[in-house]
């Protein structure tokens, strides 16, 4: 399972939550490698 | 239920009882566009289609709670993860202080060095003047949280930029993401918790 996004539409107040699609959960796993570089880099 | 509001002075000030989506000061008032309360944990919060009526838009965030493992956040606009956005800004914690910049981040950062870890509790205030002008953004923003690191309280206070060589068009969209983990994120931490977009005219 994917992980999960809360999207609430601002014009109908219209709120839910489904799972990332294939193009946000491939950004996810770019934002969390940046964070694990970045970390490692302070645990130096 | 009425509302109750105290007239302060002349100059048109209000309080009301709490139970007012929105505040006055003179003639301009802030209105409650959304406001998200789930309790559900989740990676991401986003605020599509955000109304282009306001002259400025304030995001408020009390009581964020990280659930399941340490986690950074940031904050996106329009959905772009490009190198886009600069900030600089000063962070307190115990009894120090540091500077710190970056001109080519993918997000706007909203935590610093030691993120959050399990149980650590997030607020801010990002204010954004002139979202739907065409032109750069900038926002300016206050955050604190208790860091997973002793028992810190993080003040983190930033100007933040969303630079000009991007994609100029006004703010419809903000996303409140972790960059770590997957579903730790969660608004229950205190008693009105909520992620809360206010605009004002």
């Amino acid at each position: 399972m994917k992980p999960l996004i809360a999207e609430i539409n601002c014009k109908t107040n219209e709120e839910y939550i489904r799972e990332m699609n294939d193009e946000e959960y491939a950004q996810h796993l770019i934002d969390k490698s940046a964070y694990e570089a970045e970390q490692a880099q302070v645990n130096e | 239920m009425g509302i109750a509001q105290i007239p302060l002075a002349s100059s048109g000030i209000t309080v009301s009882d709490g139970n007012n989506a929105g505040w006055n000061l003179g003639e301009a008032q802030w209105e409650q566009i959304s406001e998200y309360t789930s309790t559900s944990s989740v990676s991401t919060i986003t605020l599509s289609s955000i109304p282009q009526t306001y002259r400025s838009l304030c995001l408020t965030i009390s009581g964020l709670e990280c659930v399941t493992s340490s986690t950074g956040l940031g904050l996106r606009i329009n959905s772009d993860s490009n190198s886009n956005y600069m900030f600089g800004g000063f962070q307190g914690y115990g009894t120090q202080t540091n500077t710190y910049q970056s001109n080519s981040n993918t997000n706007f950062r909203m935590t610093t060095y030691d993120d959050m870890g399990i149980g650590t509790i997030f607020n801010a205030v990002v204010f954004f003047p002139n979202y739907n002008a065409t032109g750069v953004k900038f926002c300016n923003y206050v955050t604190n949280y208790n860091s997973p690191v002793g028992t810190q309280l993080r003040d983190v206070m930033q100007r933040a930029t969303y630079r000009s060589g991007a994609s100029q068009s006004a703010i419809s969209t903000l996303t409140i993401y972790t960059s770590s983990g997957a579903n730790n994120i969660k608004v229950q931490a205190m008693a009105n918790s909520a992620v809360t977009l206010w605009g004002i005219k």
